[in-house]
């Protein structure tokens, strides 16, 4: 058991994961069409997954209206849009034109909805801008100022209240902004190698469930 | 002393004659002209460096300052004679501002171009003729190296002052070979298509088959029903609608003349002598002919409305266009009278100078530039007056063309109102015009003569009744009421009805021709004829079903006499063996292409280098490198081009893997604190504290994303906890394969502390793979559920926000993590803890506090200690000029 469950996962990480490192250092045919394949395999999994994934729906909203537990009416719009949706795509082939019912639900009923769902955001940063914003200690309070300026910088009013402003916002984009990005994304980089290596090795093993 | 004046003196010549060559215009040939195999891909591309010499005049920029400098003494004499020449003129200052700008252009243009071409052939030693101009490269030149493009010109990063040009071979030797490739396999994937829309066909040819049969039944019942009135008034209908839906003009006429034989069918007179019958009939006629015309007037109406509308519409919008046209033109006009006014100046100036330096010799070179730029203001000027003239051509035809289209307007116009008029007499105007009168008197009339017919049929069946023998009083009275009634009405009756149906049809007759004045000829008049026409059309169509199921019983016939599907199959399997060979044959010629073209690829090509001066765009004179570049695409095993990436991979490498091996040695090692993960067990226990579940994210991200398996990571971890408190985890995934994954570690983690039982298989699920969708579940969830605790962990996008501050108004804890450094400012303003970038991945790590982990930690820190200390050395040899650092870190 131990073999199919430790064994066999361990042994395919570090096979496939020294061999993707290795093909990244060799030009050669044999290995662009290997990681090609490779590409096409996560393809071809990634299209299985998504049985799995309807199966999950599926079974957890059916038990949902089954036990009634509270807001199971979303549950039975869930199952019939999933119904209706898929018998409309195989009777309709799919037809992705605004005239078809298929293309039409996409655009008009799914768009709206996740257009509405983004535009959530814009309350939701605002809400978060306040929390940031509020100058209670230093630090909250050089980012207030700063943000004051690099807004200012974004609008045509910065320019009439002091010419230079776009430049000064400008500059804090190129300079202190980038700097702390590019820290970020070097730590990132490093513990991307760090966690691929642990991966490949087999010292990380939380991925497989138990972890020891 | 003697010896260091002559040394000093042979230095200055030296030093002269250094400059002298450096001159430019000289062509002077790199010292090395290289090709080879180009390491970075799968041997299809050749590299082609040649050095830059000490003499190397391509730059522009240099050409540039050493003009400037050679002749900047001149200059500012000419810059303060212009400035006393032009000083009494209008705008002066910009004159002499223009002038000296021009000048200086000129003068910097008149030093020709060098160039270097490359030339390419798969000969050795090919003569001049034979070799085929691949690149003609200006300095300065650079492009970005990309496989889809077939050559591209850069400089050299690890030799500032080489050239380093990369020639796709395939694109460029082989095209024809490659193209073939590419047209066969294009044509054998065109293949599979084509077989399938063969079984399409086969299909589709029984289907035309069925369909013939059902074309040939509906003529066959459209012949035998010619020429009825069923089939005219279906005709009649549907010719209104289509034209109607025309919109066009032609149809008011034509619905004018229809509308008049409607008349002229209705009201022409009957002879005296005319049956009942035919009476019945022409009544009839007549009253159904006086609906159409109803409806053709209110559609006329209609249509008059829509037309002039859309006319005039129109003629506004043509109005206005025109008008804007015109004024932008006179604006346009000028502007350019100003620019000719100016150019006037300019040239009188220009010509004013030329005549001042005509004779003085040291001004050769100037006077020159003043002829070239007083030659090239004159041509512009020229050029300013013809545009001009063009401009005030283009005003007087725009005028015209108002002329023409006021002429059109009115002609228009003049049409409108004739269709508009046509539409009104249509319409009888106000509803009582001398038509509409004349119809309502006929019906009028018609009611009268009716009610004699039916007085007339009346008696008739009295007289029937009465009579012992009513067929041969009927036979006498020439009429057939049952038949004429039947036909009119379009509904069949067995011969041998009782009379009383007669009757009956008559009272239905009288109903249906019963005309009251007070409701006029209104539009739902039409509405009952077109029912009537529609019934007339279903019967058709019934009629044609029966036919349509006759000629489906021949078809069956057909098919079981093995008539079509033999015949289909048999074209099929034809078609199939076709295109079997045919398959086998490209299959064979695609061998042997791709057989020829990795040949070619593989063979040894051929480059000259050459150095040209370049006056426009001729070529003045050119110089051929010596030796010519060979080289051979081929396939490396190792792509030295990243040896910079192994040297790094090694080291970090190395470096974590000698932490790892410490900390078996050293278990005890130092980490510093992560606030976020500290409160890990805190939440957890407020969750169970609190009797709520605990929320984990594992972010957008599928299971090939390094931060989805460091998430994954964390998960095994605080399931761990989560059982342990005997607290409920859910997990809602956005990815199907991470969901299978998170289910499994929940359970193993779960079965790990000995508490299998907590595991739930319905805690971790699949919510949806779109992002706002999965944002707008998880809030539901959020609000429904109300947690204790969410985790965050994994990459997110614009929904971070949305998940965060939502979870934020339901006062659970927050934890989140994440390496998109777009959502970490979101996720600090709105959660209590946050890990920031590498965080996430040494969350793990942290969490289980093993020593092997915690050792690739410490590697990772060395590594980023040895970045900062490169980050800063680099920093001070780019300040100095030193660019070995960057070489080092650049992939090339």
């Amino acid at each position: 058991m131990i073999f199919w469950k430790r064994t066999v996962p361990l042994a395919l990480a570090f096979f496939f994961g020294v061999l993707m490192i290795v093909q990244y250092f060799i030009p050669h045919e044999w290995f662009e069409n290997l990681l090609d394949t490779m590409a096409r395999w996560g393809q071809i999994v990634g299209a299985f997954g998504l049985v799995v994934g309807i199966a999950s729906l599926t079974h957890s909203h059916y038990f949902k209206i089954k036990r009634r537990v509270p807001g199971w009416g979303y549950s039975i719009v869930t199952l019939a849009s999933l119904v209706i949706y898929v018998v409309i795509g195989f009777l309709t082939e799919c037809d992705d034109s605004p005239n078809a019912p298929f293309g039409w639900g996409y655009l008009y009923i799914l768009m709206p909805m996740q257009a509405s769902m983004f535009s959530l955001l814009a309350f939701f940063v605002a809400s978060a801008a306040y929390k940031a914003f509020r100058a209670r200690t230093i630090e909250a309070t050089v980012l207030l100022i700063v943000a004051i300026v690099v807004m200012l910088a974004r609008v045509p009013i910065g320019s009439y209240i002091y010419e230079n402003i776009p430049r000064i916002g400008e500059w804090i984009f190129a300079y202190p902004n980038m700097a702390a990005r590019r820290a970020i994304m070097l730590g990132v980089a490093l513990a991307t190698v760090a966690t691929s290596l642990r991966v490949i090795v087999g010292i990380e093993r939380s991925y497989l469930g138990g972890g020891d | 002393m003697r010896w260091l004046i002559i040394g000093v003196i042979v230095a200055a010549a030296f030093l002269l004659l250094a400059e002298e060559t450096r001159q430019p215009g000289r062509l002077i040939l790199p010292e090395k002209f290289e090709a080879k195999d180009y390491p970075n891909d799968a041997g299809q591309q050749i590299l082609l460096v040649w050095s830059a010499s000490p003499g190397d005049n391509t730059n522009l920029d240099e050409i540039d300052k050493r003009y400037k400098k050679s002749v900047e003494g001149r200059l500012n004499e000419w810059k303060n004679r212009i400035r006393d020449i032009v000083s009494g003129y209008p705008d002066a200052e910009g004159f002499a501002f223009d002038m000296e700008k021009e000048l200086l252009k000129q003068v910097v243009e008149r030093e020709p171009k060098i160039v270097y071409e490359i030339y390419i052939s798969t000969k050795k030693d090919a003569p001049e003729p034979e070799r085929k101009l691949l690149k003609q490269i200006e300095s300065n030149e650079m492009s970005n190296l990309q496989k889809s493009k077939p050559a591209v010109f850069g400089k050299h990063p690890s030799e500032p002052f080489a050239h380093f040009f990369v020639v796709n071979v395939e694109r460029v030797f082989c095209a024809e070979e490659a193209g073939k490739v590419d047209e066969i396999k294009s044509f054998l994937l065109d293949q599979f298509q084509i077989r399938d829309s063969l079984q399409a066909n086969k299909m589709a040819r029984i289907n035309a088959e069925e369909e013939h049969l059902k074309l040939r039944a509906m003529l066959k019942l459209l012949e035998e029903a010619k020429g009825s009135e069923q089939v005219e008034k279906y005709n009649l209908a549907y010719w209104i609608e289509e034209m109607i839906s025309e919109k066009n003009m032609a149809l008011v006429e034509q619905l004018g003349e229809t509308r008049q034989k409607a008349l002229d069918l209705a009201f022409v007179e009957l002879p005296k002598d005319a049956t009942v019958g035919e009476k019945v009939v022409r009544l009839q006629r007549a009253l159904e002919n006086s609906l159409i015309s109803s409806g053709i007037v209110y559609k006329s109406s209609q249509l008059g409305y829509y037309i002039r509308k859309e006319i005039l519409n129109k003629v506004d919008e043509m109005e206005r266009l025109l008008e804007a046209q015109k004024e932008e033109t006179q604006k346009s006009i000028a502007v350019l009278y100003e620019e000719a006014k100016k150019m006037d100046v300019k040239v009188k100036l220009l010509d004013r100078l030329v005549e001042v330096f005509a004779t003085d010799d040291s001004y050769n070179l100037f006077r020159e530039c003043a002829m070239r730029m007083a030659s090239d203001a004159k041509q512009l000027a020229g050029a300013i007056d013809g545009e001009l003239q063009k401009k005030e051509e283009k005003i007087k035809a725009a005028e015209e063309a108002k002329h023409r289209y006021d002429a059109f307007v009115r002609i228009k116009g003049a049409l409108i109102e004739r269709i508009y008029s046509t539409c009104e007499r249509l319409c009888g105007g106000t509803g009582q015009s001398a038509d509409i009168a004349s119809l309502r008197g006929a019906l009028k009339n018609a009611e009268a003569e009716f009610a004699d017919v039916y007085s007339d049929l009346a008696g008739a069946v009295i007289l029937y009744r009465l009579s012992a023998d009513g067929e041969k009083f009927m036979s006498e009275a020439t009429i057939n009421p049952e038949e004429q009634l039947a036909g009119i009405l379009g509904i069949q009756q067995h011969p041998t009805e009782e009379l009383s149906t007669i009757a009956g049809f008559i009272k239905m007759l009288s109903d249906k021709l019963s005309y009251k004045p007070e409701e006029g000829l209104s539009y739902s008049v039409f509405d009952i004829f077109k029912g009537n026409l529609s019934e007339s059309f279903r019967l058709i169509e019934r009629q044609a079903e029966a036919l349509e199921s006759l000629a489906r019983k021949d078809w069956f016939k057909g098919v079981s006499n093995g008539v079509f599907v033999p015949k289909a199959q048999a074209a099929a399997k034809a078609v199939k063996d076709k295109y079997n060979l045919l398959v086998e044959k490209k299959r064979k010629e695609l061998k042997e292409a791709e057989k020829s073209l990795e040949e070619k690829r593989g063979s040894e090509f051929y480059f000259y280098l050459a150095m040209c001066r370049v006056d426009g765009e001729q070529v003045v004179e050119r110089q051929w490198y010596k030796e010519v570049a060979a080289a051979r695409a081929k396939t490396e095993w190792f792509n030295t081009n990243r040896i910079n990436n192994l040297f790094f991979c090694v080291l970090l490498s190395v470096l974590v893997l000698y932490f790892i091996g410490h900390a078996r040695r050293n278990p005890h090692m130092f980490i510093r604190k992560i606030s976020g993960l500290d409160a890990v067990d805190e939440a957890v226990g407020r969750a169970t504290e609190m009797g709520k579940p605990v929320f984990y994210l594992t972010g957008l991200g599928g299971m090939s994303d390094l931060p989805t398996i460091a998430s994954v990571n964390i998960l095994s971890r605080v399931a761990r906890k989560v059982a342990q408190h005997d607290t409920r985890l859910r997990v809602p995934c956005y990815d199907p394969i991470v969901m299978s994954v998170a289910q499994e570690v929940y359970k193993e983690a779960s079965t790990a502390v000995g508490r299998p039982d907590a595991y739930r298989e319905d805690d971790v699920f699949y919510v949806t793979s779109d992002q706002f969708s999965y944002a707008a579940a998880v809030d539901g969830m959020m609000v429904r559920e109300k947690p204790a605790t969410i985790f965050l962990m994994g990459y997110f996008y614009a929904e971070s926000l949305i998940l965060a501050e939502t979870g934020s108004t339901t006062g659970a804890i927050q934890i989140a993590g994440t390496d998109a450094y777009t959502q970490v400012p979101f996720f600090i303003t709105t959660c209590d803890y946050t890990l920031i970038g590498e965080e996430l991945y040494a969350a793990s790590a942290y969490l289980s506090r093993e020593p092997m982990l915690l050792g690739s930690l410490r590697g990772q820190d060395i590594g980023k200690a040895i970045f900062i200390i490169a980050i800063v050395i680099g920093t001070v040899f780019a300040i100095a000029g030193w660019d070995i650092l960057q070489l080092l870190f650049t992939e090339y």
